[in-house]
């Protein structure tokens, strides 16, 4: 009787996922003997096999394994496909079977393609882009070379944090001080099957999360960029972009790089207007919380936006295959079968976003399980926000943190400031810049106005108008996500971490 | 050659079973033999084909079932005569030993002749087609339902259709003696009922450690029964019992009570691999005679009542080793059979061989034969184990209402005012 090698193909929860196969067995394409052709008959002699798994549905990524044939029969999957593969087997007195299920999945890593997006900026070289968009000689100027030669996380030498316990000084000065930060992690860029968007997840995942058999479930943090339908009037209509969302250089730059780098250090002046560099994973590094932050890039068609985000189940199913798919990446075969808690930041106009999503998703296991903070970043709208999180805690219990932190000084956001942090309609609220916590530093307010920035600068060196710059709101309104996640994600007094 | 097709049983009341398959066969061509008005015998069916002289390739039983792997047939005409109604594993298990029938001529049948039985779940039971396909002289196959089964008038012909059962044993008959609804009425005894069905299978679905939803189950046996009565249609209930045998002197109620435990299908090894396999497929019944219950004040009366609500699977029956059926042979394997073509159109056909559970049918195929061959239990378990179940795109969510509006106040949409002078 000759061996029968079955093939099936699941995802990481060993779920079936129906796909069409083609197997190898010494590059020979073999016939399968079932009329659902996964059974399929190993010819004697082959040494190696290889098995492409195709699903049948658009949800799901074509995975390729390789396996090779033992002189004695075993099978086994090559060197660096073992997380993709599992091979079962059952022998009888003349022959047997064995079982090869491939793991598929609704991720891929897109790392390479999307670093290699970001060699040729469009426009005309010599020339700038129309809207403020980044030409080249900005871009070298602001990362220090470009197209950088990776989507590493590199050292930086001197990055200055915000001093999460004292975060103000006299004289409405913002307490920033300088140093080395290494984001030991590993960077890569997923692009998720079958929706209209997020397709592309930028992961940062710090060798402090160990992905190993018996890990812990995955802390994430989530930072939602602004929407992108304001980049398409300044942005993605300047120089000749190519290419559909998400593969093209705005994209690529704008919506992910952007969030993911620094031009040296958030406290340094701007090189032009639209750039603005976020450092995300520094700050995180610098706040000392082991947490896995994933970057979604939404579709710049605000109809679109964040696509399936919207939904927080989905969300959390979204988190838990993609950690799988990052054990997988370094080999671990067994990832956690849940998620960690998480905590989700979103920027500008994004607050909007996640507004709606925290009043739609009131009965979502996952909001109630799983999502730890919620993190305002200077939102338009903060009376929306201060609603949202006091209503999320009403509902969900004390223990959800909403912090929120604003450079907008208009005193018709002073009542929602008070509201949150728990003041009176007639008491006064701190001085500006500050940052209050109330509920056992459960909620944070910080009030950081353009003026407090531009005395911060001027500490450290640099008058932006007499250098030239005519500061006005936006600026703050850019160093702020720049800033204040070491804050949200520190280790708060009493309060502990959020995540 | 036409196909032989046996009806085992006549039709009594309302029950229109036999008329129906008579006119599905007969549309399709084939012999149909009718049993006597007393009812066939498995003798009376081996007799008529000792009187054969050539080799049958495609003989049909049809027959009702009890559901506990009893065909509404006696295995001789002294049991008929004694009042006998039914064949069991055990009157087989007799036969067999006591060689009390002849077999059909090996010339009649044959390695190449398929017996199929149409009716309902005597397929669960590996035992109970073993020794009847002895006893018919071991065709080379013999395929049985493993779902109930029935004729079915579409409108046009009469066509054999399954249905997904779930059982529920019961200490109540479904309706009171010359009543159409239960005592409660029909809408308190669906509620009842639905909500002792997903007591048991619930439970079992959790014990699968999969992520069943036991309040999805409930809505959907809900929504099953809310449509459901003793007539026949896409939704139904239907009510087996077990018959009760007093030997001389001894009271029905002891007859009752001494009554073996019993299956309405072998040891079910694989867990239901989703919602939709929580059925009576995945989930053994039993019944002894601690569930016989006085059906009179007087307790001179007992019954076993075994309620079962259906739902039609209305697609044409494949007739060969599938989720519907179950097949056993003694010689190679032939080709999935498309079962009998009624003239006229409609009805049964071949259906998709790549269909959802081609792989199943065929794994199985493939690690029966490896355990013939002497593969450790375990290991085909193991197989088994890790061939993925369930559906991993069932949860996956891709349409989403269109984000809001965003707002004009935006960092993007700001010109620097070093170039807005």
């Amino acid at each position: 009787m000759p061996v029968k090698l079955i093939v099936a193909a699941g995802n990481w929860e060993s779920k079936q996922v129906k796909s069409t196969f083609t197997v190898f067995a010494d590059e020979v394409i073999l016939v399968a003997k079932d009329r659902s052709k996964q059974i399929y008959e190993l010819p004697t002699g082959a040494r190696h096999v290889r098995v492409v798994a195709t699903p049948k549905t658009d949800n799901y990524w074509e995975t390729k394994v390789a396996l090779v044939v033992a002189s004695n029969g075993t099978v086994s999957p090559e060197t660096g496909f073992a997380p993709w593969v599992t091979v079962t087997k059952a022998s009888g007195a003349t022959g047997g079977a064995i079982l090869i299920t491939v793991r598929v999945s609704r991720f891929r890593d897109v790392t390479g393609t999307v670093r290699d997006l970001l060699k040729v900026v469009p426009g005309t070289p010599g020339t700038g882009r129309t809207g403020g968009a980044p030409a080249k000689p900005e871009l070298v100027a602001t990362y220090g070379k470009w197209p950088p030669d990776d989507l590493d996380i590199h050292p930086l030498l001197r990055v200055h944090s915000i001093d999460v316990a004292n975060p103000v000084k006299p004289g409405g000065i913002l307490n920033f001080k300088a140093s080395a930060v290494a984001v030991d992690a590993n960077s890569v860029v997923l692009e998720l099957a079958g929706v209209k968007a997020p397709r592309l997840f930028g992961v940062v995942w710090p060798d402090a999360v160990p992905r190993k058999l018996g890990a812990l479930p995955t802390p994430f943090f989530i930072y939602i960029r602004q929407t992108g339908g304001q980049d398409r009037k300044n942005v993605f209509v300047s120089g000749g972009v190519k290419g559909p969302y998400p593969y093209n250089f705005d994209y690529a730059e704008r919506c992910l790089f952007e969030s993911q780098h620094y031009s040296e250090t958030p406290i340094t002046m701007r090189k032009g207007w639209m750039l603005r560099a976020k450092g995300v994973p520094y700050q995180v590094a610098r706040s000392g919380a082991k947490v896995v932050t994933v970057f979604p890039v939404a579709d710049s068609d605000d109809s679109v936006s964040y696509g399936v985000l919207s939904n927080f189940d989905e969300m959390g199913r979204l988190l838990a295959e993609l950690q799988a798919v990052m054990f997988w990446m370094v080999g671990s075969s067994a990832p956690p079968r849940t998620v960690g808690k998480t905590a989700i930041a979103a920027y500008s106009s994004a607050n909007g976003t996640l507004v709606g999503w925290l009043n739609s998703n009131g009965a979502s296991t996952f909001l109630k399980d799983n999502i730890s903070a919620v993190y305002f970043l200077d939102p338009p709208g903060v009376g929306d926000c201060v609603d949202a999180g006091l209503l999320l805690r009403r509902r969900l219990g004390t223990d959800k943190r909403v912090r929120l932190y604003s450079a907008r000084d208009d005193s018709r956001f002073f009542p929602a400031y008070r509201r949150l942090i728990g003041l009176k309609a007639t008491d006064p609220l701190p001085a500006m810049p500050f940052l209050r916590g109330a509920d056992d530093n459960k909620i944070s307010l910080a009030l950081f106005p353009l003026s407090s920035w531009v005395e911060t600068f001027k500490e450290f060196g640099m008058n932006a108008f007499a250098q030239g710059q005519k500061w006005q709101y936006w600026d703050a309104h850019h160093l702020v996500p720049a800033t204040v996640i070491t804050h949200a994600l520190s280790d708060h007094s009493v309060a502990g971490r959020d995540v | 050659m036409g196909e032989l097709t046996f009806l085992l049983g006549v039709d009594g009341g309302a029950d229109a079973f036999y008329g129906l398959a008579k006119k599905f066969f007969t549309a399709a061509a084939a012999t149909v033999i009718d049993a006597p008005a007393v009812g066939q015998t498995l003798e009376g069916v081996l007799k008529h084909l000792s009187t054969l002289k050539t080799e049958q390739k495609v003989i049909n039983l049809v027959s009702h079932v009890n559901g506990f792997a009893a065909m509404a047939c006696p295995v001789t005409l002294a049991d008929q005569r004694g009042g006998r109604r039914t064949m069991t594993i055990d009157d087989l298990n007799d036969a067999v030993a006591a060689k009390v029938l002849a077999p059909p001529s090996p010339t009649v049948v044959t390695a190449k002749t398929r017996v199929v039985i149409y009716g309902c779940d005597v397929g669960r039971v590996m035992g109970f087609l073993v020794r009847l396909s002895t006893l018919l002289g071991s065709p080379g196959e013999l395929l049985a339902p493993t779902r109930q089964g029935m004729f079915h008038f579409d409108g046009t012909n009469v066509v054999y259709r399954q249905a997904q059962t779930w059982s529920v044993v019961r200490k109540e008959l479904l309706l009171p003696a010359g009543g159409t609804a239960p005592v409660v009425g029909w809408t308190k005894f669906r509620e009842t009922f639905v909500a002792e069905a997903v007591e048991k299978f619930g439970a079992n679905a959790i014990g699968t450690g999969r992520s069943i939803d036991v309040e999805e189950l409930k809505r959907k046996l809900m929504t099953i029964a809310s449509t459901a009565t003793t007539t026949i249609g896409p939704t139904y209930f239907l009510e087996k019992g077990i018959n009760i045998h007093p030997v001389p002197g001894e009271s029905t109620k002891d007859a009752a009570r001494r009554v073996a435990p019993r299956s309405n299908t072998d040891l079910v090894t694989s867990p239901a691999a989703s919602l939709e396999a929580v059925d009576d497929t995945s989930l053994v019944t039993t019944i002894s005679g601690a569930d016989a219950f006085a059906t009179n004040p007087d307790e001179s009366a007992f019954a076993f009542s075994i309620v079962v609500l259906a739902k039609m699977i209305d697609v044409p029956v494949v007739i060969a080793e599938n989720d519907g059926y179950r097949r056993i042979t003694s010689s190679p394997a032939r080709a999935p059979s498309p079962g009998p073509k009624p003239m006229g159109g409609g009805a049964t056909t071949g259906g998709d061989p790549s269909g959802p559970d081609a792989f199943a049918e065929d794994l199985r195929a493939v690690l029966d034969e490896l355990l013939a061959d002497g593969a450790p239990q375990a290991e085909i378990d193991a197989i088994l184990a890790a061939v993925p179940q369930g559906d991993a795109t069932s949860d996956i969510v891709t349409d989403v209402p269109d984000a809001p509006p965003v707002p004009d106040d935006l960092a993007s949409l700001a010109l620097p005012p070093e170039v807005v002078t």
